[in-house]
């Protein structure tokens, strides 16, 4: 079979294996295991999912993962979102839509120590939804802005998206957290903006509280915050130093919330348990994707379709920004039916040799990529965060909720806009990194 | 998205093929747990690791290694107990929406597809970890019985898609 052609069959199989409800990393490694055959045979086809499997699973980077779910995990356990929404309300109470703020504000505090964006969503949604539901907060409102909350910690380091696209494009998941940096904190200010927007068009929606803070009691709600500033210090300082990789900085990290819950007899068995079981499922879930994906580019490799399609891009003259536009509109049409970690798997092999080939920077297409897979984790019908919140929001429809999404995930684009307008925002951390 | 939710919805049955479902059951629950535990010595290495050579300049000698195996026994072992409990990825929502025979159908088709695959790699797996001879670059650990946990875990996940396969099987009976 001619080996373009083979490669489009493959991409065929994929598209209607996946509504199977097969396993995406099975589908990606059986089509791939397939692919190879039919352009190789079967000698050189069979070997290929089983190597593949020991290498990802057996590769040091890795391990980084379940260090980051097992950190996350436990955080939202042991109370750490309790206590930072109970500072950043002290502190923003007063501001129209405060309740809401402050729950963004927790919610980016969180995003600092959790890299599962699922798992911030609901955490945040048990502490912060009975809140803003006591005060009178309109249900969209409220459940839009936990959704959306959530979403942070797939951008503001430490982020699983980072650590995949690292894997599956081979670049540095040290330079790529710290990328995420800035536009996190853009992102969070852009869903800011949206809040207040929000809270002063429609009062209604978001009562202000009547009882002001004092001084004294917004000096003592940092105490909430301490405890995930130094984590964040500790994770972040120490990549950003260069003085440990992002591997010893989950290991760092993990122990260090270990050690800081058991100084405050705030650890229980049971919350450690769960934090490990998550971490274990996380990782086999991301790790069997990354090895289906790996078999299936090495079938694309073989089949030379992205060498062909992007030369075929060069040809039609597209630009970086047409190509960007395009991927933006691919990406929210695919948020609407897989979640963040499959859309990379499935996408990259094709698309990341079009962005090299355009010679747009690989750290800030990460970004972008990440940005991107955000707004699929709130778009409908298959937004994984609203359908998180939906459990914990009972009896608000996940309709509402999605209504509820909608303007923070315009905030995402607006987001996405400006980082390609200044893609400096997602670069200057990075190239200053180790100086 | 299909994450989360346990994939089986009834008990096994009784007679033998009831004895394999529990055993197929208690193994990659057991398994899962080894899985779930080496999260733990894994952050403990790379705490002292780092301890090590910060505090003392001196790293822990074959912490690199060590947690390359501990990672391959997570993921490898942890295998069939994810898809026990349904946390590997599928785009459920469509096979969901089918008519009842069409749905236990469908799945039948995506476990034996499913199967196919895996048993590639316990096949594989197993010719790749017994024609591995080589050690590990610093403790010298011989890396054969680390290689042969791809076919041990491809082995248990092929008991957890055959136990799914008989349960959508009687679904389907039932149907009739």
């Amino acid at each position: 079979m001619e080996p373009t052609l083979a490669g489009a069959a493959g991409l065929a199989a994929i598209l209607l294996l996946l509504p199977t409800g097969m396993p995406i990393a099975f589908v990606l490694m059986g089509v791939g295991l397939g692919g190879i055959w039919v352009l190789s045979g079967p000698q050189a086809a069979l070997p290929v999912p089983a190597r593949v499997l020991y290498e990802t699973a057996a590769h040091y980077p890795f391990t980084l993962i379940p260090l980051f779910v097992f950190m996350g995990h436990l955080a939202g356990t042991a109370g750490v979102t309790r206590e930072l929404y109970a500072s950043f309300d002290v502190w923003l109470r007063r501001l129209p839509g405060g309740l809401a703020l402050a729950t963004l504000g927790a919610s980016a505090g969180f995003a600092a120590i959790c890299g599962s964006s699922v798992a911030a969503a609901a955490a945040m949604g048990a502490v912060a939804l009975p809140e803003m539901r006591r005060f009178g907060y309109s249900p969209r409102l409220a459940t839009g802005v936990v959704a959306a909350g959530g979403t942070l910690s797939f951008l503001i380091p430490p982020s699983l998206g980072f650590v995949v696209y690292g894997m599956l494009t081979e670049q540095s998941i040290g330079k790529l957290l710290v990328a995420g940096i800035l536009p996190g904190g853009l992102l969070c200010a852009a869903y800011g903006a949206v809040v207040l927007v929000w809270g002063l068009l429609f009062p209604r929606h978001a009562p202000t509280r009547p009882q002001p803070s004092t001084v004294r009691e917004k000096l003592h709600a940092v105490r909430g915050i301490w405890q995930t500033a130094l984590i964040f210090l500790l994770v972040m300082g120490g990549i950003y130093s260069g003085r440990i990789n992002p591997t010893e900085a989950g290991g760092m990290g993990a122990l260090g919330l270990l050690f800081l819950l058991g100084c405050r007899r705030r650890l229980a068995w049971g919350a450690v348990a769960a934090a490990l079981g998550e971490a274990g499922r996380v990782t086999v879930m991301v790790l069997f994707l990354v090895a289906g994906a790996t078999v299936f580019s090495t079938f694309l490799a073989l089949s030379t379709l992205p060498f062909r399609l992007s030369g075929a891009i060069s040809e039609m003259g597209l630009s970086p920004w047409g190509l960007l536009a395009l991927l933006t509109l691919l990406y929210l049409f695919l948020g609407c039916f897989l979640d963040s970690v499959s859309m990379m798997v499935l996408t990259l092999p094709v698309v990341f040799p079009l962005v090299a080939g355009l010679q747009i920077s690989p750290i800030w297409f990460g970004v972008f990529c990440v940005l991107m897979m955000e707004a699929g984790l709130i778009t409908p019908p298959v937004g994984l965060n609203v359908y998180a919140i939906a459990g914990v929001a009972a009896p608000v429809p996940a309709g509402e909720i999605f209504l509820g999404v909608l303007p923070f995930l315009a905030a995402v684009l607006l987001t996405a806009a400006v980082l390609t307008a200044f893609p400096g925002l997602a670069l200057v951390l990075p190239e200053m990194m180790g100086r | 998205m299909n994450r989360g939710g346990r994939r089986s919805v009834a008990g096994p049955p009784p007679g033998a093929a009831g004895l394999f479902e529990r055993a197929v059951r208690r193994a990659s629950a057991a398994a899962g747990r080894v899985a779930t535990l080496s999260v733990l010595p894994l952050m403990f290495l790379t705490g002292a690791d780092v301890a090590g050579r910060l505090l003392f300049g001196k790293p822990l000698p074959g912490a690199f290694e060590l947690s390359e195996f501990l990672l391959a026994a997570c993921v490898l072992l942890g295998a069939a107990h994810t898809h026990q409990v349904g946390g590997h990825v599928a785009v459920g929502f469509v096979r969901e929406r089918l008519p009842p025979r069409l749905r236990e159908g469908v799945r039948l088709f995506t476990v034996f597809t499913t199967l196919a695959v895996t048993a590639v790699l316990v096949g594989e797996g197993l010719r790749q970890g017994l024609s591995e001879k080589t050690v590990s670059d610093q403790l010298r650990i011989p890396l054969g019985p680390f290689r042969l946990l791809v076919a041990a875990g491809g082995l248990l996940l092929a008991g957890e898609l055959v136990r799914e396969g008989l349960e959508a099987a009687r679904r389907l009976r039932r149907r009739r």
